[in-house]
């Protein structure tokens, strides 16, 4: 092996497993052309029949672009439950129970530091007349990761209440009563 | 009810479980250039896909350190046009970063930069290509690109330097 760098991520995929590297991470919805285009394959067809049987699988969904034509997006249902099965499956209650303590000592440190109660608080100090463009900067930073906190913390608290449950469906684990049931992608 | 999560935490969730997976299918390979990968974590919070590069099968060549890293975070800001991105290079023995951040700072050189640090100093900020791809392919390019910037680095008075035509 002489190829320098690393292997494209390409490298040994179809045209339709391409596709769905591609359909299955977007970030916004996206027309059949640029999915054909950012998966590397010639064939628009190959690329509209792989994006529609995604979207019967529920894998992504279709929607209507604001020029009528049909636009994939992802499916954030399916996107959320993946992330409860991948906290499920790849981590113990205890690590769990501790990320949950880690963000909410971060939101702790945030109160205590600008005085607040909650992070509505903190949002209203904004209008505050003696802060200084970089204050201002500061503390929306602050609300922006505060946020993704809470959301983290949401995620964390669903994977608990469902550990049990989700793990004995967990294929190829002690207790399966059903191998098939796939609880992530 | 459940769903208010934040649609871009989730996003980038999901594009870095992919990373993770595809660096580390190119772990178990013969004379493989990634020999670890992790998530990088802040409080619970997934914000980054990090990787030990093994220099000489990255590079197929001498150079003089053995070991490096490879750092990769996105962003998917809402009240932006495009994605964020920063992926870095960084050896710990030498104290030097190459890498390329698009994100807000530096507007001067548009909407992404190509930067060196080195012990703990920017050392050279120039502009570069803003790729509005998917962050797949962003990664694929960068990576190739990271092949030749190495290859080009050159040291005045012991500071590194990339020439400009190298900075894509």
């Amino acid at each position: 092996m002489t190829e320098r760098g690393i292997e494209s991520w390409t490298e040994g995929l179809s045209a339709r497993e391409c596709v769905r590297e591609i359909a299955t991470t977007l970030t916004q919805a996206r027309s059949v052309e640029w999915i054909r285009e950012e998966a590397g394959i010639s064939s628009w067809q190959t690329a509209k029949d792989e994006l529609e049987m995604l979207v019967e699988f529920g894998q992504i969904q279709a929607i209507e672009g604001d020029d009528g034509n049909t636009k994939y997006a992802p499916n954030y249902q399916r996107r959320y439950f993946n992330e409860i099965a991948e906290l499920i499956n790849e981590h113990t209650r205890d690590e769990l129970r501790e990320q949950i303590a880690d963000i909410q000592g971060e939101i702790d440190e945030w109160k205590a530091e600008f005085d607040i109660e909650s992070r509505g608080d903190l949002e209203a100090t904004l209008a505050d007349e003696g802060l200084s463009g970089e204050d201002v900067r500061d503390r929306n930073a602050v609300l922006r990761q505060w946020e993704r906190y809470e959301d983290n913390k949401r995620l964390l608290r669903h994977a608990l209440e469902l550990y049990d449950d989700a793990r004995s469906l967990h294929p190829g684990r002690n207790g399966s009563t059903d191998s098939t049931v796939p609880l992530s992608e | 009810m459940i769903f208010l999560a934040n649609r871009a935490n989730l996003d980038r969730r999901t594009l870095f479980r992919r990373l993770h997976k595809r660096l580390q299918t190119q772990v178990d390979a013969e004379n493989a250039p990634i020999e670890q990968v992790w998530y990088e974590m802040s409080s619970g919070n997934k914000i980054g896909v990090h990787a030990t590069v093994n220099v000489s099968a990255f590079l197929d060549g001498p150079y003089p350190i053995d070991v490096a890293e490879l750092q990769v975070s996105f962003d998917f800001p809402s009240n932006r046009e495009y994605d964020y991105y920063t992926i870095q290079w960084v050896e710990a023995e030498r104290e030097l970063m190459v890498g390329w951040h698009q994100d807000q700072t530096h507007p001067d050189l548009g909407e992404c930069h190509f930067q060196v640090d080195y012990q703990g100093e920017t050392v050279q900020r120039d502009e570069a290509n803003f790729l509005d791809t998917h962050p797949l392919n962003v990664f694929d390019q960068r990576t190739d690109q990271l092949v030749d910037i190495l290859d080009s680095v050159s040291w005045e008075d012991g500071t590194p330097f990339v020439p400009k035509r190298a900075v894509h």
